[in-house]
């Protein structure tokens, strides 16, 4: 099974990698318990960093796409196919999109919402409430 | 005898390492040249200008035929100078004469393989290539070659050292004592080749892709062909080590140099010349480095 990615894309190429792993499983390309290439090779084989491969390695672990077992290796994960279809970046992007409308219906602005967002990221809102 | 043997086996090694296989070579870079030029195959040549491309490819054949003759011409001249009592025969310094014209033969070639590397590197700096593809399976040794063979490597390694260490005997490398100095760099060099066999091959599994262009079936047939020679290699050290250490042990120092000129003329045979053998051009998809 090949996967393939566009350096000249504006989508990110983790964000590629990670598309592209979890169409090889949702077509059956790769099969639960089956072997991944290592990080390396990947990054080798596509000419791309090694922390890029790791990046979008990180997130298909996340999602349960795929597992590390130590040294033998990455292998697909035993309910990769169901969890394939699972996607967080869009689940995020939705929850997202209600809450700032409902903020917005309640007349926060813009700059405001930035803020906030950006003090409860970088946990400034919970030192603040705790002071 | 000793003489005709001396003879034969030095003119052997002249024209094995010096006249037929820089030919082959010769032949194999015109082929290249004539049948894929730089105008229409520029990814070939790194992109560069094709009237550029195409001069330093012919400089560098000029160089490496040049070199190769005038070193053949400089073997039948020590030959001829062997002949004239200069240099005696069977004296024991046949194999300091062969140990330095062999290395000697082997710089075109070496030259030949940094043009290469150099050439790979400018390719893929200029690599212009946007959709990039890689299979999504792990590659392991035993995809190229036989894990069986690669133990049977190990283990003549260690037999070699063992021999070595603890088989004493008349020969010159057999008088070296367990652990002294001696012993300690034969031992270190030698494993220090194994470990760079075992290097390269890794580089050529995991590591970046030599040709940028080139296709999987072709990189494929390329790393096999690789790993294949490293374990011919692998396997002719220690064989050679050994039957020298043995031939020591039978008191026949006459014919150690027919030994290190037939493991040279092995090397070259199993080393650049299988490459020409197995890897041959027609089998190459060349399209991979045409324009577009």
């Amino acid at each position: 099974m090949r996967i393939s990615i566009n350096v000249d894309e504006d989508i990110p190429l983790f964000q590629q990698l990670v598309e592209q792993v979890k169409q090889a499983v949702m077509s059956g390309g790769v099969r639960p318990g089956d072997a991944l290439p290592s990080i390396r090779q990947l990054a080798n084989d596509l000419d791309i960093n090694n922390k890029t491969v790791a990046k979008a390695y990180r997130m298909l672990e996340r999602d349960n796409v795929i597992e590390t077992k130590g040294y033998r290796g990455t292998f697909v994960h035993p309910e990769a196919k169901s969890n394939a279809v699972v996607d967080l970046t869009g689940w995020v992007q939705s929850e997202l999109t209600q809450l700032v409308k409902k903020l917005k219906d309640a007349g926060i602005t813009d700059s405001e919402i930035r803020i906030a967002f950006g003090d409860v990221m970088n946990d400034r809102a919970i030192i603040g409430a705790t002071k | 005898m000793t003489t005709i043997i001396f003879v034969m086996v030095f003119l052997t090694q002249i024209y094995v390492i010096s006249v037929y296989y820089p030919m082959k070579f010769v032949r194999r870079i015109e082929h290249v040249l004539l049948n894929y030029p730089a105008s229409e195959y520029p990814k070939l040549y790194a992109n560069q200008d094709p009237v550029i491309a195409s001069a330093n490819a012919q400089k560098g054949k000029v160089i490496f035929r040049n070199l190769s003759l005038a070193i053949a011409l400089l073997g039948l001249i020590i030959l001829g100078l062997n002949f004239a009592t200069v240099l005696p025969i069977g004296e024991g310094n046949d194999v300091e004469q062969h140990a330095f014209f062999y290395l000697l033969q082997m710089l075109p070639y070496i030259l030949l393989e940094l043009s290469e590397f150099k050439q790979m590197s400018r390719m893929r700096a200029s690599l212009e290539k946007t959709n990039r593809s890689a299979e999504l399976q792990p590659r392991t040794l035993s995809n190229y070659v036989s894990p069986v063979l690669v133990i049977l490597a190990g283990v003549l390694h260690v037999t070699w050292i063992v021999f070595f260490l603890f088989v004493k005997g008349d020969g010159d490398l057999m008088n070296a004592d367990l652990w002294d100095s001696k012993a300690v760099f034969v031992v270190g060099f030698t494993t220090l080749a194994q470990v760079l066999f075992i290097t390269i091959a890794m580089w050529h599994l995991f590591g970046r892709k030599f040709d940028p262009y080139l296709s999987d079936e072709d990189r494929f047939a390329r790393t096999k062909l690789i790993l294949q020679i490293l374990l011919i290699a692998s396997f002719g050290i220690s064989i050679f080590l050994s039957t020298s250490l043995l031939m020591g042990q039978l008191g026949w120092h006459q014919y150690r140099f027919v030994m290190i000129s037939a493991y040279l003329q092995f090397a070259i045979i199993f080393g650049p010349g299988m490459m020409l053998r197995r890897h041959k051009l027609e089998d190459i998809d060349f399209s991979v480095y045409r324009v577009g």
